[in-house]
């Protein structure tokens, strides 16, 4: 604080200010990576074969959710294991308008989206007055709430294990394949993970951190503690409802059993593994979770090891715990963090450290 | 006591069960200059900047800020009327930079939908950067230039006392209460402290109600006084009046 004393008249000291301020998502030889990123994204679907393009779908979904959840979880702190309810809604929604109303593609997800965020409304205002962890408890409350209202619904009304939905129609393109599924996915999620970006660096993402961090110091600069947690859960339940409905339309069937307990851990490993409180985190955390049990298929089959598959499913629930405990242990801040290590690794060397007015960390 | 308060309280007690925090306090701080509020810990100091910021809602009594009654109000109602606040402790958000800190509190100056936050472009990144050119001048003036993108959990304490000063004033408020922005600081932050304290007075013209342990300082930059003891006021008036105050001397030394 020792910069700049003032002149004997008082005045303020005129040092030059150096203004860091961004406004934009990405600059510099940000672009060149992004478009690197672009055109091996574009390239993807003819480098692989359908079954890892079902995957990466798969991933792409879920990384939606994820952000979703990350918002929710990572930046507002409120513990949800609701994520599989929530995608429940979507995808139920989904079903539900295909049945009833033989609804189309746009409006099943605008549906999706609205009671996602009557939902979020519902579950936010006993919330209130709750923290973390106890949140949890009543976001866990909702998931056997609305699992048990989509059982009950499935035997009485549909009267079947699960509702069939036919795939998107746009004119007379329909989204059935793969690879178009893949390039409608990617535009659709590149998109959520701007909103994100954006959402994070406006007011009302700073404001979702700061009640989270302190919530007495938030109220006393004016912000509504009550409007805060109220949008930060309607917004991100529309968007993992939003996700839910996709994931319905891409699989083309809703099952009551697909959306359970399990569902929204793997979603909270996500974001765990990823980064809590960072986009790419989700993004990343959502590849590897999703991606987890193939892989591990992959490699026992190049390996030439034959397992049952009881065993397999016990040995994915094995490799969830230990990626989360290990992650815990040794990176809490997640594949983000590493990410970002390496990243500086290369662009700061020779050096090892940023400079100082350059210590944001993104 | 002059006409022309900021602030009035008149009359307020505060009970938390059977313990009386504030008995009946009695103060005003007037448009101009700095109020200091001193007195030993448990005094009720902090509770009656609490019971102003609408943290704690008083049994009775009015708090008045230009003539309008605060008592009720939440605590954010209390903040867009008009007050800005520090803590004693620092509550200052660790998961945010020194500059979204202060933005923070300019947060009920921002307007707009989610939608137009996720989309950032046009009006919403316009009302972005002319939050930030409000939020630079105050960093201009507290002298933060090297911290502006530090997390705030990594700064040094003595920085971060002065942050939440800072933020406190982000919002261009009407009238600012410091809770012991001077406890735990050296003698050069204390000495930049004392620099600011009189620039905000005589440069921004901002009424300050600051409570602070450090007498020596009190008596030095304080245009008036409220000594509270067990929540009642013992003694005010200039510093003059309250060096020499018989019941401060004894509420002090014990």
């Amino acid at each position: 604080m020792s910069a700049g004393r003032p002149d004997p008249a008082g005045r303020p000291p005129t040092l030059p200010t150096r203004i860091t301020h961004r406004f934009e998502l990405f600059r510099g030889r940000e672009w060149a990576w992004l478009g690197m990123g672009a055109v091996a994204a574009l390239a993807w679907p003819l480098l692989v074969t359908q079954h890892w393009l079902h995957i990466t779908n798969l991933s792409l979904i879920a990384v939606m959710g994820a952000v979703g959840l990350n918002l929710l979880t990572g930046n507002a702190r409120l513990v949800s294991l609701g994520q599989a309810a929530f995608l429940a809604i979507g995808g139920f929604s989904a079903g539900a308008m295909a049945h009833h109303f033989a609804a189309p593609f746009w409006l099943s997800l605008i549906v999706a989206m609205l009671l996602g965020g009557l939902f979020g409304l519902i579950v936010a205002i006993p919330s209130l007055r709750l923290k973390a962890l106890y949140v949890a408890i009543t976001t866990l409350a909702l998931h056997f709430g609305v699992t048990a209202a989509f059982a009950v619904y499935l035997a009485r009304v549909i009267r079947s294990e699960g509702i069939l939905i036919d795939p998107p129609h746009f004119g007379f393109f329909e989204l059935y394949d793969a690879a178009p599924w893949y390039y409608f996915l990617l535009v659709i999620a590149a998109l959520v993970v701007i909103g994100a970006l954006n959402l994070q660096r406006s007011h009302l993402g700073r404001r979702w951190v700061a009640v989270a961090d302190h919530e007495v110091a938030s109220a006393a600069l004016g912000i509504s503690i009550y409007r805060a947690k109220v949008s930060v859960f309607v917004i991100t339940s529309m968007l993992v409802s939003f996700a839910g409905c996709l994931g319905a339309y891409y699989e083309g069937v809703v099952t009551e059993g697909f959306y359970d307990l399990h569902l929204a851990i793997a979603y909270l490993a996500m974001i765990i593994v990823g980064g809590l409180g960072s986009v790419l985190g989700s993004i990343l955390g959502a590849f590897l979770i999703t991606l987890m049990p193939y892989g591990l298929d992959f490699l026992l089959k190049i390996g030439g090891i034959k397992i049952s598959a009881g065993s397999i499913s016990g040995m994915h629930s094995v490799l969830y715990g230990l990626l989360i405990v290990g992650f815990m242990l040794f990176e809490p801040l997640g594949l983000a963090e590493i990410w970002r290590r390496v990243r500086d690794y290369f662009t700061l060397w020779p050096f090892k450290y940023r400079p100082l007015d350059q210590l944001r960390q993104r | 006591m002059k006409v022309e308060a900021r602030l009035e309280i008149r009359d307020v007690r505060l009970n938390f069960g059977e313990i009386e925090a504030l008995r009946g306090v009695d103060c005003g701080v007037p448009s101009h200059g700095i109020t200091a509020l001193i007195g030993p810990n448990g005094a009720g100091k902090t509770a009656l900047l609490n019971t102003v910021s609408g943290i704690y809602r008083p049994q009775s009594g009015e708090v008045l800020l230009d003539g309008e009654d605060l008592v009720g109000l939440p605590p954010h109602a209390v903040a867009k009327a008009g007050v800005g606040r520090s803590f004693q402790h620092l509550e200052l958000f660790p998961r945010l930079t020194v500059t979204e800190n202060l933005l923070v509190a300019r947060d009920f100056l921002f307007s707009g939908d989610p939608v137009s936050s996720m989309v950032f472009y046009g009006p919403a990144r316009r009302q972005e950067m002319r939050h930030r050119e409000a939020v630079e001048s105050i960093v201009d003036f507290f002298e933060l230039w090297p911290y502006r993108d530090v997390l705030a959990k990594t700064l040094p304490y003595g920085v971060q006392k002065i942050v939440g000063f800072a933020r406190a004033m982000a919002s261009e408020p009407k009238l600012l209460l410091l809770d012991e922005p001077g406890s735990g600081l050296t003698r050069d932050e204390k000495e930049d402290l004392a620099r600011f304290l009189l620039r905000l007075r005589d440069d921004r013209k901002i009424p300050i109600l600051w409570i602070e342990h450090d007498l020596d300082m009190v008596l030095d930059l304080a245009d008036r006084i409220y000594a509270l003891d067990l929540g009642r006021v013992i003694a005010s008036g200039d510093p003059g009046e309250i060096r020499d105050n018989a019941a401060v001397a004894a509420s002090y030394v014990g």
